[in-house]
């Protein structure tokens, strides 16, 4: 199952949800919960990817070689993302990614403020670590 | 303040999570330590790398799929809520009214309905009456054309007609 059928997926548990849903936290809180939840079970049941295809043969021209420069960094970036455990993983995206606070996050996640400032100094210092020798842009 | 405990919440710091004397605590102490301040620049870093990654693309067709799955949900409850809204409807109507007023109502509804069942099985009765006396006649609903002059068409088809009506016709 991919982003996309994880995202409709997510919809139609919302659609379904809605006569029983009460707004006791923020609407995004509750749907990355439903997402969080989705990602776990998919887990669970998944069997391991691959994650490239082999890349088609770029041009030589300058801008296509920055493109292609550009284009590599980013796929560091994210393969070193992907290297996280999931609930570092889980908890750094919602920060980046979602713009959710500390406490959003700990209400998707089940777990504490304190666990979640703990995820994030993690997945940040292996992040640091995997990828030091990357420019910042 | 001690660098092990500013390290230890540097990254709530920099997310904006602390307030207070805390946050202004680690604040003074990174204006005079280097190393707390390298480390501040390291999160910082690994929020550019962060930030350098693109959402992914919703492919077009995303929002048609989801509408058609969300539809295949929604219609039965559709047509429940329609069935419920005209009973909501009429219940609503009733209890804006007075109580003789909604016994009047709910007596015509009764009558009404009675009057109904009354008149369609007259109906009925004198359309099954009707049939049998053109059955009599010979030919269904072709009494009209009784009063035809001989040899005419349609003076022959009547003779035809009653003939196999009553199983008398020979060939």
């Amino acid at each position: 199952m991919e982003a996309e059928d994880i995202a409709q997926e997510t919809f139609l548990k919302i659609l379904k949800a809605a006569p029983r849903y009460r707004p006791t936290a923020s609407f995004r809180t509750y749907l990355y919960t439903i997402i969080h939840r989705l990602c776990l079970d998919i887990r669970k049941k998944s069997h391991p990817y691959l994650m490239d295809t082999i890349p088609d043969r770029p041009s030589a021209s300058p801008a296509a070689v920055d493109n292609l420069v550009f284009k590599e960094r980013k796929e560091e970036i994210r393969r070193a993302l992907e290297r996280l455990p999931l609930n570092q993983r889980t908890a750094i995206v919602l920060k980046h990614g979602e713009g959710l606070s500390y406490a959003e996050i700990a209400q998707v996640m089940d777990t504490s403020m304190k666990s979640v400032e703990m995820l994030i100094r993690r997945a940040r210092e292996k992040l640091h670590s995997r990828l030091s020798h990357l420019k910042t842009s | 303040m001690r660098c092990k405990k500013v390290l230890f919440r540097l990254n709530a710091y920099a997310d904006h999570e602390l307030t207070g004397s805390l946050n202004r605590r680690i604040e003074n102490h990174l204006h005079g330590c280097r190393m707390c301040r390298m480390a501040f620049e390291q999160i910082r870093h690994v929020e550019g790398f962060l930030n350098s990654l693109d959402n992914l693309p919703v492919p077009p067709e995303f929002a048609d799929h989801v509408m058609m799955e969300a539809r295949k949900i929604a219609l039965p409850g559709a047509e429940k809520k329609s069935f419920f809204a005209w009973h909501g409807f009429l219940l609503q109507w009733l209890s804006g009214m007075s109580i003789p007023a909604r016994l009047a109502a709910c007596t015509t509804i009764i009558l009404a309905f009675f009057l109904g069942m009354t008149m369609s099985r007259e109906i009925s009765l004198s359309g099954n009456h009707r049939t049998a006396a053109s059955r009599e006649a010979g030919m269904e609903g072709f009494e009209w054309f009784s009063p035809s002059p001989p040899e005419s068409l349609e003076h022959t088809y009547m003779i035809l007609a009653s003939s196999f009506d009553t199983g008398g016709v020979s060939r």
